[in-house]
């Protein structure tokens, strides 16, 4: 069997009755092959810190619960793993760009908010709005393939905290919210693009993103959000012109 | 509840115009440069050049190519002071100033062309 190795993980702590602002606080952790950091914290929680506060539910990058900054990137703790820092000392911090509630866990009631504002469902057209429950909407394998690379998101906030847009004016809806609103503008069974309009084509909109692409590599779902802005960006090009030429109001 | 709607970004006009300058920077430019190189600096004696400098006046008193070369400056010059407005933002110049420094240099050095171009066309017709 080979020999126990241990890590020096430095945990970013914030307990908001007793620290006046967050501090570190260092671990010697045990790892072998397959410690996820999501276990580094359970081990730091079971043998040295009973207090201390992370979310996590699924553990196997579903929930989108365990977003954190490792080492100064985000990533999900329970997709991320020890034998990748080998030799190296481990930093674990709680997502940049969202307020602290407590140790590891941000309030992320912003990111919710924007993913509320972009109206993220099917929005059938009036004509389909009664639909029998035993018809269904069709759908091919090309009209899918459209959309489906960004319906992988699990809301993490993983993008927003690469987003250095996002830092600089935390009014800009964001990737992961704007990924949602071109996945469902692009769904064949949607209607719902004109009320999404005014998100898209706004300053805040798809125009606060100037193309850093930071989002899509920490993507741990693979959605590509960046992407999908760039996209959106033709898409409300498109309906400037249109409304140029045809004005709506 | 009434919600609050923001309003219409008047980004797209200057992205298409950026979108457009890359696709010149592209496909243009290399063009131009090559044809520069192979045609103007050849030889280091200007008569032996395959393009001398009145061939080439000759060549932009062509209303239609003039206006081609036009296009293409204003394309550029649009295309890099667009992306150097935009990195300003990142490096945190938050200023209204480099919108007007960055399109107003555009500008300018798009007038420029425009008038030298003029000068070429006034003078030999």
């Amino acid at each position: 069997m080979e020999a126990q190795k241990t890590m020096k993980i430095t945990v970013l702590r914030y307990r908001p009755e007793q620290d006046k602002e967050p501090w570190e606080q260092t671990f010697d952790v045990p790892y072998h092959q397959e410690t996820s950091v999501l276990e580094a914290l359970f081990y730091i929680k079971d043998n040295y810190e009973p207090s201390l506060s992370f979310r996590w539910s699924c553990r196997m990058a579903v929930c989108g619960s365990c977003g954190m900054m490792v080492n100064g990137v985000p990533h999900l703790a329970c997709k991320t793993f020890l034998r990748d820092y080998e030799g190296k000392d481990m930093k674990i911090e709680p997502l940049a760009n969202f307020p602290i509630e407590r140790d590891l866990v941000v309030d992320l009631s912003d990111l919710i908010e924007k993913i509320e504002r972009i109206k993220p469902y099917i929005i059938p057209d009036a004509k389909n709005a009664n639909m029998p429950l035993n018809k269904n909407f069709k759908q091919t394998p090309t009209q899918m393939e459209a959309y489906l690379q960004f319906a992988q998101c699990i809301n993490c906030g993983c993008c927003y905290a690469a987003c250095p847009q996002y830092k600089l004016n935390p009014k800009f809806i964001g990737p992961a919210a704007l990924t949602l609103l071109y996945r469902y503008n692009t769904d064949n069974r949607d209607a719902g693009a004109k009320l999404r309009a005014p998100f898209l084509n706004a300053e805040e909109g798809v125009w606060s993103c100037t193309f850093v692409g930071y989002c899509s590599e920490v993507c741990p779902k693979h959605v590509d959000p960046s992407s999908a802005i760039q996209l959106g960006k033709k898409m409300s090009a498109t309906d400037y012109v249109f409304n140029m030429i045809k004005p709506e109001h | 509840m009434r919600q609050f709607l923001p309003t219409r970004s008047d980004e797209p006009m200057y992205w298409l115009m950026f979108g457009a300058g890359g696709m010149v920077a592209s496909i243009v430019l290399p063009v131009i440069v090559l044809i520069m190189i192979i045609a103007g600096i050849t030889s280091s004696d200007p008569t032996s050049c395959l393009l001398n400098f009145s061939q080439v006046t000759t060549i932009f008193s062509n209303w239609l190519l003039s206006l081609m070369v036009f296009g293409t400056v204003f394309l550029l010059t649009f295309y890099a002071l667009h992306r150097m407005h935009h990195s300003s933002h990142d490096f945190g110049i938050h200023s209204k100033l480099t919108w007007y420094i960055a399109y107003g240099t555009a500008a300018a050095i798009s007038f420029m062309s425009l008038g030298i171009q003029l000068l070429i066309y006034v003078k030999l017709f």
